[in-house]
């Protein structure tokens, strides 16, 4: 896994407070987090990743960590 | 061609992302609003209002059912927003009990301020704070309440049960719900917050699919539950608007519908206060079917920053409102006038990005401070 992809692992763990999670648990069909805690998520991955802010809407429209780690290399 | 889709798939995440924070941007709207003119309604005493023809009374219950129902359609979306119980009840005491402690305490001193007397009480939520004390309470048993059978029904009869025993005057028991740890507030809402938790992303998309006849017939419903209560205030001599007098002298209509009270403190019987419960419950799910059916699935300017903003707007708005409450004495129609200019001021200003990031961080810093963080073993 690349760097990023750890790092986003982390930052979604620190997150949900989830230290055992697994890709599809993160962003299935159903919310499974808080706007609170994606908000959170937003924060962490900005300042782990130093990129610029990230818009909320494109967090939901994530749906498994995979995406999310494809998304934050090209947002990087 | 057959016209009629059953949808029977999950709807996806991002089809009701833009529809949730516009319903939140309008109701954060609509609590900053209420929360302008509330201090000139329950300070004066409004006899121009009780002499009023019935359809400018049936307007005006229109209107005011319309703004309280702001906070319970929040709940229910906060409700839908809190699938994941675990996670709620664990970061519950960083994000919302923190909070209220500091802000209590920040709201005490602007208080002293104004007023010349500083006085904090923990347990006596501070005005809108109360918000942040049911939050916390609700996130930490969500995850006990949510798996109590016929937890619906029986988050109905509480609230109902609650009205009656509120302020601590049935059957003559000096005991009973107050706000006292926000607990009127707690048992109150708490239908709205358990069905939000019941309804699916399958049941939103019906809503958003469903016939004119549907919600001609939800709109109806609130349009019968505001003539009905025009007609009270046209046709009795007993109960007002506004008028805080008229019930033993201890509530009114608003502070009534706003969960603040019980139903003692409006209606001399109970049954009738809980009759009234019932209709608040159905006027808020009609109007959140209405809502949820015609808000725009998209960018609204001013609507989708509030609502993605809305803690930060919800928890700083106070700070803003007890120096302009205590500038403008003003009457309730010029209060009103103005409270449409200063609630969009005060929610486009809060909402901006950098003073909603700074919160939010500092929420999450003091969060991150005080809890003991466990090593995975």
């Amino acid at each position: 896994m690349s760097d990023t992809g750890k790092t986003v692992i982390e930052c979604i763990k620190h997150a949900s407070g989830k230290s055992d999670i697994t890709e599809d648990m993160v962003f299935g069909k159903e919310i499974t987090m808080t706007s609170v805690s994606a908000m959170k998520l937003a924060f962490d991955l900005e300042n782990a990743l130093k990129v610029d802010s990230i818009p909320l809407e494109k967090l939901y429209e994530i749906k498994t960590v995979k995406e999310l780690i494809d998304f934050m290399e090209t947002w990087k | 061609m057959n016209r009629k889709k059953i949808v029977t798939e999950e709807m996806p995440r991002i089809d009701i992302y833009y529809i949730m924070s516009n319903i939140k941007g309008i109701m954060m709207l609509l609590i900053v609003m209420f929360h302008c003119v509330s201090p000139v309604i329950n300070s004066t005493r409004f006899s121009y209002i009780g002499e009023a023809s019935l359809p400018l009374l049936i307007a005006i219950s229109l209107l005011a059912m319309v703004m309280l129902s702001a906070v319970p359609s929040f709940v229910l979306i906060t409700g839908y927003g809190s699938k994941d119980v675990e996670s709620c009840g664990k970061d519950a005491f960083g994000h919302y009990f923190i909070p209220y402690i500091v802000l209590t305490l920040l709201l005490a001193v602007e208080y002293s301020f104004v007023n010349g007397v500083f006085y904090v009480d923990v347990f006596e939520p501070l005005m809108q704070l109360w918000f942040l004390m049911a939050m916390y309470i609700w996130m930490i048993t969500l995850r006990d309440v949510s798996s109590i059978k016929f937890a619906v029904p029986l988050s109905i009869l509480l609230s109902l049960v609650s009205g009656m025993v509120a302020n601590g005057d049935v059957f003559k028991f000096t005991f009973g719900v107050s706000s006292f740890f926000s607990l009127s507030y707690v048992f109150t809402f708490l239908p709205f917050l358990i069905i939000g938790t019941r309804i699916t992303g399958a049941t939103l998309s019906r809503v958003r699919n469903s016939g004119a006849a549907w919600t001609a017939a939800a709109a109806a419903l609130m349009l019968a539950i505001a003539v009905g209560l025009g007609c009270t205030f046209y046709f009795s001599d007993k109960y007002s608007l506004f008028d805080i007098t008229s019930i033993r002298g201890n509530g009114n209509y608003l502070t009534y519908f706003g969960g603040e009270s019980g139903f003692s403190s409006y209606a001399e019987v109970n049954i009738y206060g809980a009759l009234l419960r019932v209709l608040m419950i159905l006027f808020v799910f009609a109007l959140a079917f209405v809502m949820f059916r015609f808000i725009p699935n998209k960018r609204v300017p001013l609507l989708t920053r509030v609502g993605e903003a809305s803690m930060t707007v919800f928890c700083l708005h106070i700070f803003f409102l007890v120096p302009i409450a205590s500038l403008i004495k003003a009457d309730l129609l010029i209060q009103l006038s103005i409270s449409i200019p200063v609630s969009v001021a005060v929610c486009w200003l809060l909402s901006c990005r950098k003073i909603n990031k700074a919160f939010m961080r500092a929420v999450f810093w003091v969060s991150e401070a005080i809890t003991v963080k466990k090593e995975k073993t």
